[in-house]
């Protein structure tokens, strides 16, 4: 697992055009210790989120766009960039299309 | 017909008018009888009805439930201060029903036990909640083996009740209740039994020790899940709230999540109170002396 620097990294401002998401008003979670769990009542289902995703998530309390989450994981676990946008954008693509996010204009 | 019955640690009367109900209920209760039905009184009728004459919209406690083994049926749950009332009618459609099959019996006798708990809880007697699972005692101790239906909660039963040392409460449904805000989460046996007998069971009340959550396995594993992952394996087998209102057949997609909203916090609550165990098990294996002490001591060390 990766591990996070103790302190969280402020948020740089999202560029110009890009979009940004945050958690829909409607999404049902819960925070537990080791995690969080989003409820999908279109599928039945509960979405685990691991270390980095409850972090996102937490992040995206905000409207905030996915090079400045990126930004900031990059930052707090110390890693590849290219890969963590990538990772990123799979994440909130994933997020989006159960619901749990949604796009801000 | 009436009986006072031990349930969940609760001392409830059952008043029952329809004779064939009354006999299933009162032989599928037997382990069950004893107490002063203190605590509660649940009344349960039943009736014939040729059609759902819109019953079911003049009434905003009354649920139509699609039985899947038989005739739908309309049941009508009002929870009083005094006294939990149930009244069912079952719809002939057109059909004369002179007999009802045991399965109805069944089916409306689960529903009755499970407003019980509700009837209890709303009226501040308890925090109940209903499990998918085997359910042991040991020394004191109460075990859970949680999983849906053929995960193998019947196959470790049927090993479990070999063990002079361990003490069956079922192998279907078990009842958790938490009596007081903070209190030990104790396990009771719940009148619903899938393939042992009645006789195989005990009405008994132990402190919740661990819960473990059963996946068939080449070899036997025991390991310690994280809150988040016997969270959501818990959500898999707590029992959603009976639907109060006027829903047809299943929950509507905001009900649903209502349901589960409220099935999510007590996974999180529940979680984080109990030592939690992925259990794979392999049939060859008798795995339970070590699950039953060690994994029990392990899941006590690690709260500590």
């Amino acid at each position: 697992m990766m591990k996070a620097k103790k302190e969280k990294t402020k948020m740089s401002s999202a560029p110009e055009g890009e979009t940004r998401c945050k958690q829909a008003d409607d999404a049902v979670f819960r925070t537990t210790p080791d995690g969080i769990m989003i409820l999908v009542p279109e599928e039945g289902t509960v979405h685990l989120l691991d270390e980095v995703g409850s972090r996102i998530w937490d992040i995206c309390s905000e409207p905030v766009s996915a090079s400045q989450i990126a930004d900031v994981i990059q930052s707090e676990y110390e890693v590849d960039g290219t890969r963590v946008q990538r990772d990123v954008d799979g994440f909130l693509q994933r997020l989006l299309e159960m619901g749990a996010l949604v796009e801000v204009v | 017909l009436q009986f006072p019955v031990q349930i969940a640690g609760f001392s409830v009367n059952v008043e029952c008018q329809d004779r064939g109900l009354a006999n299933y209920l009162s032989r599928e209760l037997e382990n069950y009888e004893g107490g002063d039905g203190g605590d509660a009184t649940a009344r349960i009728s039943l009736e014939f009805v040729e059609q759902n004459h819109d019953l079911q919209s003049e009434n905003s406690n009354v649920t139509l439930i699609r039985h899947p083994f038989g005739p739908d049926i309309l049941l009508d749950a009002r929870s009083n201060p005094e006294s939990l009332e149930v009244h069912a009618r079952v719809i002939g459609a057109g059909e004369e029903i002179t007999s009802y099959p045991e399965e109805l019996y069944s089916f409306l006798a689960t529903q009755l036990f499970t407003l019980l708990l509700q009837h209890l809880e709303s009226n501040g007697k308890a925090h109940v909640l209903l499990v998918h699972a085997c359910g042991a005692a040991s020394e004191g101790k109460g075990f859970l083996f949680a999983g849906a239906s053929g995960s193998g909660k019947s196959t470790v039963a049927a090993r479990l009740k070999k063990m002079p040392s361990v003490t069956l409460l079922g192998d279907e449904l078990i009842a958790l209740a938490q009596h007081g805000e903070g209190g030990e989460v104790q396990m009771y046996s719940f009148p619903v039994v899938s393939d042992i007998s009645r006789a195989e069971i005990s009405n008994i009340g132990v402190p919740l020790e661990a819960i473990f959550f059963l996946s068939p396995g080449e070899a036997t594993s025991c390991i310690r899940a994280d809150t988040a992952h016997a969270a959501a394996d818990l959500l898999g087998v707590l029992i959603p709230p009976v639907s109060a209102g006027p829903a047809d057949v299943g929950l509507g997609e905001k009900q649903f999540a209502g349901s589960m909203e409220l099935l999510m916090d007590e996974a999180v609550k529940l979680s984080a109170t109990v030592p939690c165990f992925h259990l794979s098990l392999s049939l060859d294996d008798e795995p339970w002396d070590r699950i039953l002490h060690d994994e029990g001591q392990k899941g006590e060390n690690q709260d500590e």
